[in-house]
C-alpha cells in the first residue's frame, strides 16, 4: 500500500541522481523491495507514472526486485528463508530469530541517457 | 548511449531522518513516545480515554491522526492535556515529517508521555517510523484470530498488542489462545494485554506496562 508516497520519494531520489550526473532522460529504475514491505510492483509503476509526468523520468520503466525474507536463529545460528511469515527456526523450532533481509526499500540504480 | 548509475538510496530515507530527529528531541526531553495503531474502530481513542482516566493527565500529551475530523481530539479535550490533531486529508498513515510539524505545537520539556494515535489502518502505519519508542497495536476480538498472520509487518514491528473488547467474548466464537499463538508466530516478543475498555477488565496490566516504560525512558 501507500505506493503513491513511495513513488514520490523515488522520483525525488531519481531526479537528484540524474541531475548530478547531467542526464537528459531516465529510462529505467531498479528498485529492491523486501517482502515484508508489501509493495505491489504494478501499483508502484502506476503511481510512479503519475508522479513522473512532465519530468525527465516520465515513461521510465520501474523494475522491482522483491527480496525474500531471510532470518537467523538466535539459538542455533541457522539462517533460513522465512516462508509464510513463520519466524520460527526450521531446525530447532526456536522463535527468537533476527531478520537479516526482507525490510529493504531502495533505489538501486537508474539507467539514463 | 545508456549508462547505469548506482544510486543505493533508501526510499524511506527522508522519513527515517525525520523520525531520528524526532527521536533525538524525545530523548533530550525525557519524553516516552508510543505510536498507537489499529484498524478503524478497534478502540484506540477509547483506550486513550481509559488510560488518561487511570493515569491522570499530568505530563501526558496526545497527537491525533485522522484523515478527516477533529472528533478524536474533541473526545479527549475534557482531560485538558496538550493535544495536536493532524488531518492528513488523504494520507493513510502518519509519517515522520507530520509528527515533526506537530511537535512545534508541544512543549516537550513538560511532557513525560506522548501518545500518538495513528490513522485507523492495519497496513501503512507500521511502515513509517515517526521516532516513537514503542509501536502498540490495538486489535479487537471482533476482528478474527488470523489478523496477525494477515498483517505481519504491523505485528512484527509492535512490541505490545492490546486485545480489546473481551467483554464481547461470550457472544463470539473466538479463541484468545489462537490469536496469541498467531501473534507469537509473527513476533515471539509481542506482549499481549487482553482488555475491555468498556468494563475496565485487564487495563491495569496495560497501565502498569506504560508506567514501567516511562520510568525507564
Amino acid at each position: 500500500m501507500h505506493e503513491m508516497a513511495l513513488a514520490q520519494n523515488i522520483l525525488d531520489i531519481v531526479l537528484d541522481a540524474a541531475r548530478r550526473h547531467g542526464a537528459h532522460r531516465v529510462r529505467r529504475i531498479s528498485i529492491r523491495a523486501g517482502r515484508l514491505r508489501g509493495i505491489i510492483p504494478e501499483q508502484l509503476q502506476f503511481c510512479f507514472g503519475f508522479v513522473a509526468k512532465d519530468s525527465i523520468a516520465e515513461g521510465a520503466d520501474l523494475s522491482v526486485v522483491t527480496v525474500p525474507i531471510k532470518a537467523r536463529c538466535k539459538a542455533c545460528g541457522r539462517e533460513f528463508l522465512v516462508e509464510e511469515f513463520k519466524f520460527i527456526c526450521p531446525d530447532c523450532n526456536d522463535p527468537h530469530v533476527e531478520t537479516l533481509q526482507g525490510l529493504e526499500l531502495l533505489v538501486e540504480n537508474i539507467e539514463v541517457v | 548511449m545508456a549508462i547505469t548509475i548506482q544510486v543505493l538510496n533508501s526510499i524511506l530515507e527522508f522519513n527515517d531522518t525525520c523520525a531520528s530527529e524526532n527521536r533525538s528531541l524525545f530523548e533530550k526531553n525525557n519524553t516516552y513516545v508510543v505510536n498507537l495503531m489499529s484498524s478503524p474502530g478497534a478502540g484506540k481513542t477509547t483506550l486513550l480515554e481509559k488510560t488518561l482516566e487511570r493515569m491522570g493527565p499530568e505530563g501526558v500529551a496526545v497527537i491525533e491522526g485522522d484523515i478527516q475530523t477533529t472528533r478524536d481530539a474533541e473526545r479527549l479535550a475534557r482531560f485538558k492535556i496538550p493535544i495536536v490533531q493532524i488531518n492528513t486529508g488523504a494520507a493513510c498513515h502518519l509519517d515522520g515529517q507530520m509528527i515533526r510539524n506537530a511537535l512545534k505545537e508541544l512543549d516537550l520539556s513538560r511532557i513525560r508521555l506522548l501518545l500518538i494515535e495513528n490513522v485507523g489502518n492495519l497496513v501503512c502505519p507500521a511502515e513509517f517510523r515517526v521516532g516513537e519508542h514503542a509501536k502498540v497495536a490495538v486489535l479487537s476480538v471482533t476482528e478474527g484470530e488470523d489478523k496477525p498472520l494477515k498483517y505481519p509487518l504491523m505485528f512484527r514491528e509492535s512490541c505490545v498488542c492490546v486485545l480489546n473488547k473481551i467483554d464481547l467474548l461470550p457472544h463470539l466464537d473466538y479463541s484468545v489462545d489462537e490469536v496469541v499463538k498467531n501473534a507469537r508466530q509473527i513476533n515471539p516478543h509481542l506482549e499481549l494485554f487482553p482488555v475491555s475498555c468498556k468494563t475496565g477488565e485487564g487495563l491495569d496490566a496495560w497501565i502498569h506496562w506504560l508506567g514501567s516504560k516511562m520510568s525507564h525512558a
